[in-house]
């Protein structure tokens, strides 16, 4: 597999604290994305940047964000921006069931 | 008949308003970049084996994942003008917290004598493969639709479910 890629892809994924937001976002960096991650739950997707970060591929950044809320998702993306300089994926992976 | 009204604005707040407002700020934000060069842009709302038949007892849930595919077809329409692609992905059962709780709410609402029994008759079933999915099952798929190498494509739901729903 290409490792690099993901390389230039700059990405906000909602819901990313734990499950497959988590997994996604770890798998994006190993092939070389910068991500952006958002949940309410901001320690545990704080502890998933980390993660990302101490691995040394893509790096992470992470952002508290309730995504029914129109003002965090405009933050969120641009957070993306700031940390990345643009954004070109969205993953709206935030869910309940 | 026992679709409680504050769960259904719950779900349908989360997972159908969440993924509109996700998809109208990015694309905000990818229009006012302008179009890139070579790439379009990608929106990837996450649906489910349930956007495209609903199951007994979760259909709060369902409809809030049919407008997720819903919102792919039409975000799609609607945002190729500006270089963005809109494509998801429905992953199946997924052993992740959110089915744990789908688990234990299924035993709480009587369909289910004890937890971990919806799980294996889903899986004895409903699943062709015969196994539950775990979020590495999904990362590839979820991957490719971020990659250059999905930039042909727009509109779709691809079901990564080990063989339940085939449409």
């Amino acid at each position: 597999m290409d490792t690099q890629r993901l390389t230039g892809k700059y990405i906000m994924i909602t819901g990313a604290a734990q499950g497959m937001g988590a997994a996604n976002a770890k798998y994006f960096a190993a092939q070389g994305a910068n991500v952006c991650i958002g949940d309410v739950n901001l320690d545990g997707v704080t502890a998933v940047a980390d993660e990302i970060n101490a691995a040394g591929g893509g790096k992470a950044v992470a952002v508290k964000m309730d995504v029914t809320s129109r003002a965090d998702n405009a933050a969120a993306v641009a957070a993306t921006v700031e940390a990345f300089g643009s954004i070109n994926v969205a993953l709206l992976n935030a869910g309940v069931n | 008949m026992d679709i409680d009204e504050d769960n259904w604005d719950m779900i349908m707040n989360i997972n159908a308003k969440g993924v509109l407002l996700g998809m109208q700020e990015a694309a905000r934000a990818m229009i006012a970049q302008g179009p890139m060069e070579d790439h379009p842009y990608k929106i990837i709302p996450v649906g489910s084996i349930v956007s495209r038949t609903a199951f007994l007892d979760v259909i709060p849930y369902s409809c809030s994942k049919y407008a997720v595919l819903a919102m792919i077809i039409g975000g799609a329409k609607a945002l190729w003008e500006h270089k963005i692609t809109v494509n998801g992905y429905g992953p199946g059962v997924v052993h992740t917290e959110l089915w744990k709780q789908l688990d234990k709410d299924l035993v709480d609402i009587g369909m289910f004598e004890k937890e971990g029994q919806s799980l294996e008759t889903l899986r004895e079933n409903m699943i062709l493969m015969k196994k539950l999915s775990t979020p590495e099952d999904v990362m590839g798929t979820a991957a490719f639709l971020c990659s250059d190498e999905s930039d042909y494509m727009t509109g779709q739901l691809l079901m990564i479910d080990g063989g339940i729903v085939m449409q």
